[in-house]
């Protein structure tokens, strides 16, 4: 299926949260698996901005170039080896990893329960659990642009299941060996990791 | 910006029913963070008109933090 989705988020959503949503969506992406040639493409045409616009300005830039100098072919390989590997990857991306030391945790159980309540579910044929490293974004971003939930919640839900762990795991992608492509997305969730957690703890 | 040249297509690998919508316009996203392409007038004027809107949609308008957002991604 290639059926184009909308420039669209919630009708009643304000752009930043659009933003916020859409950049938490598009993490998910780059870590649900390797990204194909139109997701590079998509990287390519975005508009980084003047060069000391943001913080995330120069993180934009270096994704960029990251996405030039690489192909799908080379992300296959890169992907494999950082989270899937033989055996296990560099990187195992699971909350419950992280938390407790091992998969399938009390976290996965407490997550489990709170995807339920909100009503998400998971897409048919896939075989990971919910705490992914791309779960957890795509959740995050259907937080703040389907689930109305306040500020305050949405805090309650990146403190619970993303700060928790998601800062280290970004860390570590940053300094793994097989990591190329995947240097400039670890700096670009890191980044925006603390940009979420400084204005959802000033919400509280 | 160039927002309406791109687009994301739903063939991606996703996690969650629903989630290829909430990131439909993911380059927007990336133009708002990395430009910070304030949306002022607009955003303020919606946000202003009051609290019906906020009762009567799933999503929420609440102006002052998202200009507080847009302080953080500056600092």
């Amino acid at each position: 299926m290639t059926e184009q989705v909308p420039l669209s988020v919630g009708p009643a959503i304000e752009a930043g949260d659009a933003a916020r949503a859409e950049l938490y969506v598009l993490l998910g992406t780059l870590l649900a698996g390797p990204p194909d040639e139109a997701i590079l493409d998509m990287l390519l045409e975005i508009d980084a901005g003047e060069s000391d616009a943001t913080p995330l300005t120069a993180i934009w830039q270096a994704l960029q170039t990251a996405a030039r100098d690489t192909d799908p072919e080379q992300l296959a390989e890169e992907y494999f080896n950082l989270f899937i590997g033989l055996g296990r990857g560099e990187l195992v991306p699971f909350a419950s990893f992280y938390i407790h030391g091992f998969l399938m945790e009390k976290v996965l159980a407490s997550l489990r329960n709170e995807l339920q309540q909100l009503g998400f579910e998971l897409q048919e044929g896939i075989s990971e659990p919910e705490d992914h490293v791309a779960a957890l974004c795509e959740t995050m971003g259907m937080i703040i642009s389907e689930s109305g939930l306040s500020l305050e919640e949405q805090s309650a839900f990146f403190q619970t299941y993303i700060a928790s762990w998601m800062g280290q795991f970004f860390a570590e992608l940053g300094e793994a060996q097989s990591a190329d492509f995947y240097r400039a997305v670890a700096r670009l969730g890191q980044q925006f990791l603390e940009i979420e957690s400084q204005y959802l703890s000033m919400q509280v | 910006m160039k927002k309406d040249k791109t687009r994301f297509t739903a063939d991606r690998r996703m996690f969650l029913k629903g989630a290829a919508v909430a990131g439909g316009a993911a380059a927007l996203t990336a133009v708002s963070a990395a430009g910070l392409v304030e949306p002022a007038a607009e955003s303020d004027t919606e946000s202003d008109s009051g609290a019906a809107d906020k009762t009567a949609s799933k999503g929420y308008h609440e102006t002052q933090h998202i200009k507080d957002y847009y302080r953080i991604l500056r600092s």
